[in-house]
């Protein structure tokens, strides 16, 4: 994979990254075994506009554990 | 992996919709949170805006300041915008809060066709320039117009460009960082890394240059379809360092400086404009370079 900086925030982003608009359609298991080839080929890079809402949990599914090793630890408690 | 998540993209139906209401934004945003089993969010975006009207009421409905109000708790690290549209994207940039973008970029919007083919090639180009200049990257989507140009019978210009081609002509312009292109399933994602893999060739997308409007001929698009020079000289990056120092970018002397070689080492051979599918008098172009960077 190759990487782009982002000047602004320092981080490096793979060019070719995930649009999601239609993985929705497809089963949990199709998405999770794509996004987690994506993650281990160095795509890291994904966009969460998408056509219906089962998306957001195939990711949750496929890289919580992946995003919980980019987590920096954070003083502020979430408050919503 | 990080993620764009959109401030105002509803869900409340299972399918995406699009809403202005606060309660449903903040609903929304712990939903998809819980639903990404995650605490964070890499690019919170101001969602999809192109109109100044949509803008206005983004503030005025209390959402950019959830956005911001996220930011400062840690919850959004950074912040983005999506839109379609020049004229909004320059008005949301000159507020500063933004470091990255998401845009509509292919050779069809770029060049009058397509549904979110909004702005003139110029000023398309010019914005992407100035996110080069202010330091701010993009993601492309729509980056094959949604399949159109996939597909010579749907393409506008009677004629099919791979993936990979289009993929190309968006990492190419100023500014870009990733193109994210849909995927489904693991074929998807496969075919995708290709690209990283293919031949110079089977990324050239100079056969655009056969079907380019008159407004957008004569303007380097930096496809380095002129490559290679005679005498030596990058072309393609000799007229972005021209157009970006021009547009305000004041790294971009420093990086022409750095180049082995400069447009006063052109040799008049013609050898550029003969290739250039743009039409672009390059020879004259050196000239422009060299007098500016003096030399």
């Amino acid at each position: 994979m190759e990487y782009r900086l982002n000047k602004r925030t320092g981080e490096q982003i793979s060019i070719i990254g995930l649009g999601t608009s239609y993985i929705s359609s497809v089963s949990e298991k199709d998405a999770v075994e794509a996004l987690q080839l994506a993650h281990e080929k160095g795509i890291n890079y994904a966009d969460l506009a998408t056509a219906g809402a089962a998306t957001f949990s195939y990711y949750g599914k496929a890289l919580a554990d992946v995003r919980k090793g980019y987590a920096i630890p954070s003083p502020f408690q979430r408050k919503l | 992996m990080r993620y764009q998540v959109h401030f105002s993209a509803n869900y409340e139906t299972g399918q995406y919709g699009w809403t202005t209401e606060l309660e449903t934004v903040k609903k929304q945003i712990d939903w998809m949170l819980r639903s990404l089993q995650t605490d964070y969010i890499d690019y919170g975006f101001i969602h999809c805006l192109d109109t100044q009207s949509d803008w206005e009421d983004y503030q005025k409905n209390g959402i950019l300041e959830f956005l911001l109000e996220q930011k400062k708790q840690g919850v959004v690290r950074h912040i983005g915008l999506s839109t379609h549209t020049p004229a909004l994207a320059n008005m949301v940039l000159d507020t500063g809060l933004v470091d990255q973008m998401m845009f509509s970029i292919n050779p069809g919007y770029d060049y009058h066709h397509g549904d979110y083919a909004k702005g003139s090639a110029d000023e398309r180009m010019a914005l992407y320039r100035r996110y080069e200049t202010e330091g701010i990257g993009i993601s492309v989507m729509k980056p094959f117009s949604g399949g159109q140009l996939l597909d010579e019978k749907t393409s506008p210009f009677g004629k099919a460009l791979t993936m990979y081609q289009c993929i190309q002509y968006a990492l190419d312009k100023p500014g870009v960082l990733t193109v994210l292109p849909g995927i489904r399933n693991v074929e998807d994602v496969r075919q995708l890394l290709g690209f990283l893999e293919v031949s110079p060739e089977e990324r050239d997308y100079s056969v655009l240059g056969t079907f380019t409007p008159q407004d957008a001929l004569g303007s380097c698009v930096y496809c380095n379809h002129c490559q290679p020079c005679p005498a030596g000289l990058n072309i393609g990056l000799i007229n972005k360092y021209y157009d970006l120092s021009t547009a305000g970018d004041t790294m971009a002397a420093d990086h022409y400086a750095k180049l082995e070689k400069h447009a006063s080492d052109c040799v008049n051979c013609g050898h550029c404009s003969d290739r250039c599918p743009f039409q672009v008098n390059q020879p004259e172009k050196m000239k422009q370079v060299a007098s500016y960077f003096q030399k």
